[in-house]
């Protein structure tokens, strides 16, 4: 039951891409490319966080010894 | 009456202890009294006197068993068996569990054990680890029953329902309990790769309630965790030795769920901001890059109108210039016919023909002088329709 860290890295690739817009002189092909991918990133986000239920699994190994 | 029976001494504190066992097992009865004269011998051996106002019993245990800080002058109540030691014939209670009687002893001990760990440096503030943004897994070490596990799920979905949660049942209250959390916390702080956080809490309660929460095991437990921990134990002015050692100290366990989980709301705001930030970036850049073209458009074809212009101008220099060379071709053509008709104006035929002649000497020189003919013999007369041989001695 390995974690998998994908939300924040997504979130992180996310905030890392508004950086580069934000400091400007970017060249329009770069830039064309980064904001596709900062608005496919924003929708999974998005979708991800309005979809999800939380789970709630219990331990079975008892702790009682 | 039959006369008494004879035993070794052996056989008397055998016997003796035997009986002792049968009267009163072990864990149904409790021995309550003040600590006197407590001390550690060899690292190992933990003895002290139990009293009241009346009598007094020497205890003994190992320092594994002993589970909490205890000192002279606390009020404790102990369980175990009451023996002779064969050696020394020297009655002992041997204790098997320590119960901390009163709020007195309860917050003495809890003193006791604050400045030890504090001293070991458990409760150092630049250990403390910083909590993901976003867990992924979090561990809960709680009752099923408590209130606390209810309060701290219901905020957890509301705030970030993305976390899977992995709940840990365990005894919040009783001695049974400090092993089991202990051991939950062992368990769970030992996967780093299965948690981001470990959350250990309960409601409010009296430090009674309290206590596993104010035990060295738990204190340990966590201590040793892989994975940071938050704790929230009690209400918010309830303060435990784990919330000490702990990564996060939460006021309750609602808290612990405010401070482990982002807001989704908040989050959701966050993102539609970073689209926002991207668009307005690129409309800017899109507004910038047409500006830029336009300009070039407008550069490019300011210079091809120029250069067009150029290329007019220089047609209208040579149609000038060729206009002017023309001119000056006739001018020139005029006086070389000019001269031409000059040149034949003054040819000699014609002076031949208007009725003038030479005289040429046989070797074809002109002959210009009288004189110059009298030293001929012979000389040519030429006229304009031929020749006349003159003899100038005749």
């Amino acid at each position: 039951m390995k974690k998998e860290d994908s939300f924040s890295q997504q979130f992180a690739e996310l905030e890392e891409i508004t950086k580069w817009f934000e400091k400007g002189d970017v060249s329009i092909e770069d830039a064309l490319g980064k904001f596709e991918r900062g608005l496919k990133l924003a929708e999974d986000l998005q979708s991800y966080l309005q979809g999800v239920e939380q789970r709630v699994v219990e331990m079975k190994k008892k702790f009682n010894v | 009456m039959n006369p008494p029976s004879t035993l070794s001494v052996s056989e008397f504190v055998e016997l003796f202890n035997e009986t002792v066992a049968r009267a009163l097992p072990q864990g149904t009865f409790e021995i309550e009294g003040e600590v006197t004269s407590f001390g550690i011998s060899g690292g190992q051996w933990v003895r002290f006197d139990l009293k009241d106002g009346d009598a007094l019993v020497n205890c003994f245990l190992t320092v594994w068993q002993l589970k909490v800080e205890i000192a002279d002058g606390m009020k404790i109540a102990v369980t175990g068996v009451g023996k002779l030691y064969p050696k020394y014939g020297k009655f002992s209670f041997v204790v098997q569990s320590i119960r901390l009687s009163g709020e007195g002893s309860l917050k003495r001990a809890f003193e006791l054990l604050k400045k030890k760990l504090e001293g070991e440096g458990l409760f150092d503030a630049d250990r403390k680890r910083a909590l993901p943004r976003f867990p992924q897994r979090v561990a809960l070490i709680t009752s099923r029953d408590a209130a606390a596990y209810t309060d701290f799920l219901r905020v957890s979905s509301a705030r970030w329902p993305a976390t899977e949660i992995v709940h840990y049942h365990v005894g919040v209250q009783g001695d049974s309990a400090i092993e089991e959390v202990a051991a939950a916390i062992k368990d769970a702080g030992s996967r780093p790769d299965d948690f981001d956080v470990v959350v250990v809490t309960r409601g409010g309660g009296s430090m009674e309630d309290l206590h596993v929460f104010n035990t060295e095991s738990v204190a340990r437990a966590v201590f040793a965790s892989r994975v940071p921990v938050v704790s929230g134990v009690g209400h918010e002015r309830d303060i435990t030795i784990i919330d000490l050692v702990a990564d996060v100290r939460a006021a309750t366990p609602s808290n612990a769920a405010e401070l482990i989980f982002p807001d989704s709301e908040e989050i959701l705001g966050v993102i539609r901001h970073l689209r926002n930030v991207q668009m307005r970036a690129l409309d800017v850049r899109i507004a910038h890059e047409r500006a830029r073209t336009a300009h070039i458009t407008y550069v490019v074809d300011r210079w091809l109108r120029s250069l067009s212009d150029r290329v007019v101008q220089t047609q209208r220099q040579l149609a000038a210039r060729r206009d002017g060379l023309e001119q000056k071709i006739v001018k020139y053509r005029e006086s070389v016919d000019h001269s031409i008709r000059m040149m034949r104006s003054l040819h000699p035929e014609h002076l031949l023909k208007r009725g003038y002649s030479y005289t040429r000497a046989k070797d074809g020189s002109i002959i210009g002088s009288a004189a110059a003919l009298r030293e001929k013999k012979q000389a040519t007369q030429v006229y304009f329709d031929g020749e006349v041989t003159i003899h100038t001695d005749l």
